[in-house]
This record gives structure tokens, C-alpha cells and sequence, in this order.
């Protein structure tokens, strides 16, 4: 309904209130309208849409849940079979993996591999975001559908959709192939992985902005590149820093599991100590891989924090 | 009766209210007048339970007011576009309702039948269902009473409800909270920047110049020209 033609309804709809008489706005289709509808006509429409509406939710959420069940089944889910090899894991975790004297000492033994390998899956998850990022700033706004016309939005969004479509680790399979063994391959594939959903994020960040400071920086004659700057990108700039932060986080989680495809970090040691059935040596590398996530997330926090201090004292 | 003893609000160093003290009756609509940066947002504000103030006493008959006693209608509505009509006006009752009520949007029958009601109480019978994202200013406001009807207050506050309207829709607006005030026997107190409509629904004026109430007085006994000085300074 246009503004006009609402509020032309408005001024007639006060009348039954408070009784003023010779609203002249008053037509008489609308006063039919108004007088067709009872409080008891619409309670009753509503009350039958409202439960058609919670019959229409109980059947969904009920048929997700028979789809969910079923497809657990078809994959072999048993929770009789996990019950009863319980111990197996049991025995690993508690003998093996979580004995206190036993993994101080292998850490200690295994200092030599695991901190170069974390410093260098660290060394990934840095160089990789940092190369893909000016990638994700440039495609994120080719992609946002306010900021370029279709013909440009819609390819780049699909190639952005394609170039996540990979998971990281066949990225590193392939980049093992172009650098060779070793973390320049991690580094190019976590760039990829970085591309891929950063342009994304943000091109969704950009396209939930206010149009309106847009229009009035566009209105003074400023082009597509001046209004972007001037008007688009400071709205979304604090909201992109959030996102590098977090996907510094998630990168280095990534970079991790690297080694497992020789694509260079602590994922190499890892996987050779799985192969090896030496669970303490696993546990080793898993405590190696929380110390260093845990301290790209409190690092990337003081970051975020120092940036809304700095923020809000130049407002 | 609310009435209002002593208020004060300060930040910091700011007083943005000083030494505020009235009485308004059940029926009676009174109209704050006041410059930006008055203090009428901060006053309604403290009434509200919104922010505290820092001295002073408000009381309802003889009690402290109880949160859902005072109902506020905001500036824009403070409505979610998301939501219809009907499910903004039943929010004003989650002071009433029971909280999984709301979480899985399944109200009791009489509380919609209420909601349905208050909406055709402010015209706009026929447009529960419509989202309040689709509705013109107007109608946006009026939701924003029915929702303040709704929470069944024994005093509704309005900050500038018609700030951001046409002249005609104003009015509008304006008549529905008069005539609900007058119906429902509830303390009114809306704060307006339009003299000339203040006068076509006023009982009472209160005005606020720096924090301090300059003016309190039934309407019957103000002249025009004090209101206009209000703003003119």
C-alpha cells in the first residue's frame, strides 16, 4: 500500500474512536471496509491462520526429525555398536592420552618438532589471510548487490560460491603439486579458503548497509569509487575487522590439519603419530594445537577490544 | 494519581533534571513542551523505569509504580518490522503472559482477541495480519499505542509520538491518544514539539526549560503566547 493511499485509510479509521465528525478524506468504499471487519470476524480469521501456521511448523519440525533419523540409519549409526566399544576409546583417552606424567614427558621430548611446527602453522595461517584478504576485499565488493550492477554481482558471487565449493584440503593437495611439500603450499590454500568465504562474508556485510547516506554522498556527485569510499565502506568497516579477526582464528585451526596432505605445520607430526599408533605423542600435538589457537583468539581479542576503545574515544 | 516528588537526574557533571515535582490525574491528557535537550525525553525516561533517577520519588495512588503500570510509546514506534501488527500489539502483555508463551508465539486466545481489539481501537481493523515493516508512518505510531494499551497501564507516556509525521496523520494520532486516555481513565503524559496541535488536545501543560519545570498548569489557564515563549526562549 503507498503512503498516500495509507494514510488517506488512517484519517478515516479515526472516526469510530473519537467520533469527529466531517473527515472528508472518509471514502465510502473504505468506510464499507472498515465496517465489514469485526473484532470477532478478524479474531476468528486469525486464530484459524495461527493454527493452520502451527500445524504447517509441527509438521516440519517433525519430518526433519523422521529425515534426520533415517539418514543416521542409512549411514549405519548404532548407538548399541558405539556402547559397546566404548572401552576402546576409554582405554586410549585414559591410559594413553590424558596420563599427566606421560604427556609432560613426551612434550618435553617432542619440544623440538612441535614448537618450530606450531610456529610454522602459526607462519600459514598469517601469510595465507594476509594474501587472501585484498582478493576478499575486491571480490566481496564486486559480489555485493548494492554496490555493482548484476551482469558483475552475479558472476562474481557464483565464482566466490565455486571457489568454496573446495574444501581447503584438496586446495593444498593441488598446491602441493605447484610449490612442492611444505608450508607455501598450506599458505596458498588457506589464501583460497580465506577468498572464497571473506568475499562472502564480506559482500553479505555490505549489502545489509543504510542506502540512505549512500544516496546523499551519490547525490552531491560523487562516482561509484567516491561513493563506495566515502559513504559505503566506512559503514562496514568495523564489522569487517571483526570478521579478519575471526577468520585469523579460523585459519589457524585450519592450517593445523595442513600436514596431514604435506602441505607443512603441526598437522605432519600428528598425523605421522596417529599412523604410529602413539596416542601420547597425538596428545602432544593436540595440546601444541590448542596453546597456539587459544593465543591467536586471546591476541585477536586484546586487537578487537584496543580497536573499540580507539573508536569510541575519537567519537 | 501519579505524582512526581523532588526528581532529579544527573550524568556526571550534567543535571538533566532538576527538582521536578507534579501531580496528573486519571482521564487527563497533559502535554510536556520543552526545547531539545529540555530533559522531557530523560523525565519520561525515569517515569518509565527506564533509567533511574537519581533522587526523587514517584508514586502511583500511594505505591511505587510497578513496570507494567507505565507504558511508553517511543518516537518512531520502536516496533519489529518483522513482525505483524498483532504480535507487536501482544508484546505490550509479556508483563502478563507467561515466557514460553512468547517464545514459541503461541498466546492465549483471549489475550489475541485483546490485541485484535486494541487494534481496531486505534483503526486499523482488518490489519492484524500485516507486517509493520508494509505500514505507513501513521499506522505505525497507532500500533505503538495499541501495543502501550496493551500492556493495560494505568499511565501511558508518549516521547514526541508524532515527531516524524504530516501534519493531518499528526492529529490523527494525536486524537487516538486523547480519546484513549479519556476512555480508559489512565494518566496521559506526551511530550511534543507542535504547540498549535498541543492545544487541540491538551488538559494540562507541563513544561521544562534546562531541567526545571517552568510551567504546570490546566490548559484552561495558559495562554497561547506562553507556549510559543517556551520554544522562542
Amino acid at each position: 500500500m503507498g503512503e498516500s493511499g495509507s494514510d488517506g485509510r488512517s484519517e478515516s479509521a479515526v472516526d469510530p474512536v473519537d467520533r469527529k465528525p466531517g473527515s472528508g478524506l472518509r471514502s465510502d468504499a473504505d468506510a464499507a471496509r472498515e465496517e465489514a471487519i469485526t473484532v470477532d470476524g478478524e479474531f476468528d480469521r486469525i486464530q484459524r491462520r495461527w493454527r493452520r501456521r502451527l500445524l504447517g511448523r509441527v509438521a516440519v519440525v517433525v519430518s526433519l526429525l523422521a529425515v534426520v533419523l533415517a539418514t543416521a540409519r542409512w549411514m549405519g549409526f548404532d548407538l548399541a555398536y558405539l556402547y559397546a566399544h566404548r572401552d576402546n576409546l576409554r582405554d586410549v583417552l585414559v591410559e594413553e592420552m590424558l596420563a599427566p606424567a606421560q604427556l609432560w614427558a613426551q612434550l618435553q621430548g617432542d619440544a623440538p618438532t612441535l614448537v618450530p611446527a606450531t610456529l610454522e602453522t602459526l607462519a600459514i595461517a598469517g601469510v595465507g589471510t594476509a594474501i587472501g584478504l585484498p582478493f576478499a576485499v575486491c571480490f566481496g565488493l564486486l559480489a555485493a548487490s548494492n554496490v555493482t550492477p548484476r551482469v558483475v554481482h552475479a558472476p562474481v558471487r557464483l565464482f566466490l560460491g565455486g571457489v568454496r565449493a573446495v574444501p581447503s584440503m584438496v586446495y593444498a593437495l593441488l598446491f602441493v603439486i605447484l610449490a612442492g611439500l611444505g608450508p607455501v603450499a598450506g599458505a596458498l590454500a588457506i589464501a583460497m579458503g580465506t577468498i572464497g568465504d571473506l568475499g562472502r562474508l564480506f559482500a553479505d556485510e555490505m549489502e545489509e548497509i543504510d542506502a540512505t547516506p549512500v544516496e546523499a554522498v551519490a547525490s552531491s556527485g560523487g562516482g561509484l569509487v567516491a561513493t563506495t569510499a566515502a559513504a559505503r565502506v566506512p559503514q562496514v568497516a568495523t564489522a569487517y575487522v571483526a570478521w579478519v579477526l575471526f577468520y585469523l582464528e579460523i585459519n589457524a585451526r585450519k592450517s593445523a590439519v595442513l600436514g596431514i596432505v604435506g602441505a607443512g605445520g603441526i598437522g605432519y607430526p600428528l598425523i605421522m603419530a596417529f599412523n604410529a599408533r602413539n596416542y601420547t605423542r597425538v596428545m602432544a600435538a593436540i595440546v601444541a594445537i590448542l596453546v597456539l589457537v587459544v593465543s591467536v583468539e586471546l591476541v585477536a581479542n586484546r586487537v578487537r577490544d584496543a580497536l573499540d576503545a580507539d573508536r569510541r574515544s575519537t567519537q | 494519581m501519579l505524582t512526581v516528588i523532588g526528581l532529579e537526574k544527573r550524568y556526571d557533571s550534567a543535571t538533566a533534571l532538576e527538582n521536578v515535582s507534579f501531580e496528573l490525574s486519571p482521564g487527563e491528557l497533559a502535554i510536556l513542551v520543552g526545547r531539545s535537550g529540555a530533559g522531557k525525553t530523560t523525565l519520561l525516561r525515569c517515569l518509565n523505569g527506564l533509567e533511574r533517577p537519581s533522587t526523587g520519588t514517584i508514586r502511583l495512588g500511594d505505591e511505587p509504580p510497578e513496570p507494567t503500570d507505565i507504558a511508553l510509546v517511543f518516537q518512531e514506534g520502536a516496533l519489529l518490522d518483522s513482525k505483524s501488527a498483532l504480535e507487536n500489539v501482544l508484546d505490550g502483555g509479556l508483563g502478563r503472559e507467561s515466557v514460553w508463551r512468547e517464545v514459541f508465539g503461541w498466546h492465549a486466545p483471549a489475550e489475541k482477541r485483546a490485541a485484535v481489539e486494541r487494534l481496531h481501537a486505534v483503526g486499523l481493523a482488518g490489519d492484524a495480519d500485516r507486517r509493520v515493516g508494509d505500514l505507513s508512518g501513521g499506522e505505525r505510531q497507532r500500533v505503538g499505542i495499541a501495543r502501550a494499551v496493551h500492556q493495560e497501564p494505568q499511565v501511558i507516556l508518549a516521547d514526541e509520538p508524532v515527531a516524524s509525521l504530516d501534519p493531518a496523520t499528526a492529529r490523527n494520532v494525536l486524537d487516538q491518544l486523547a480519546a484513549l486516555v479519556r476512555r480508559e481513565q489512565v494518566v496521559g503524559l506526551v511530550s511534543l514539539h507542535q504547540p498549535r496541535l498541543a492545544q487541540e488536545v491538551a488538559d494540562r501543560y507541563l513544561a521544562l526549560e534546562s531541567g526545571r519545570l517552568t510551567l504546570d498548569a490546566p490548559a484552561a489557564e495558559v495562554d497561547p503566547e506562553q507556549i510559543a515563549e517556551v520554544y522562542d526562549g
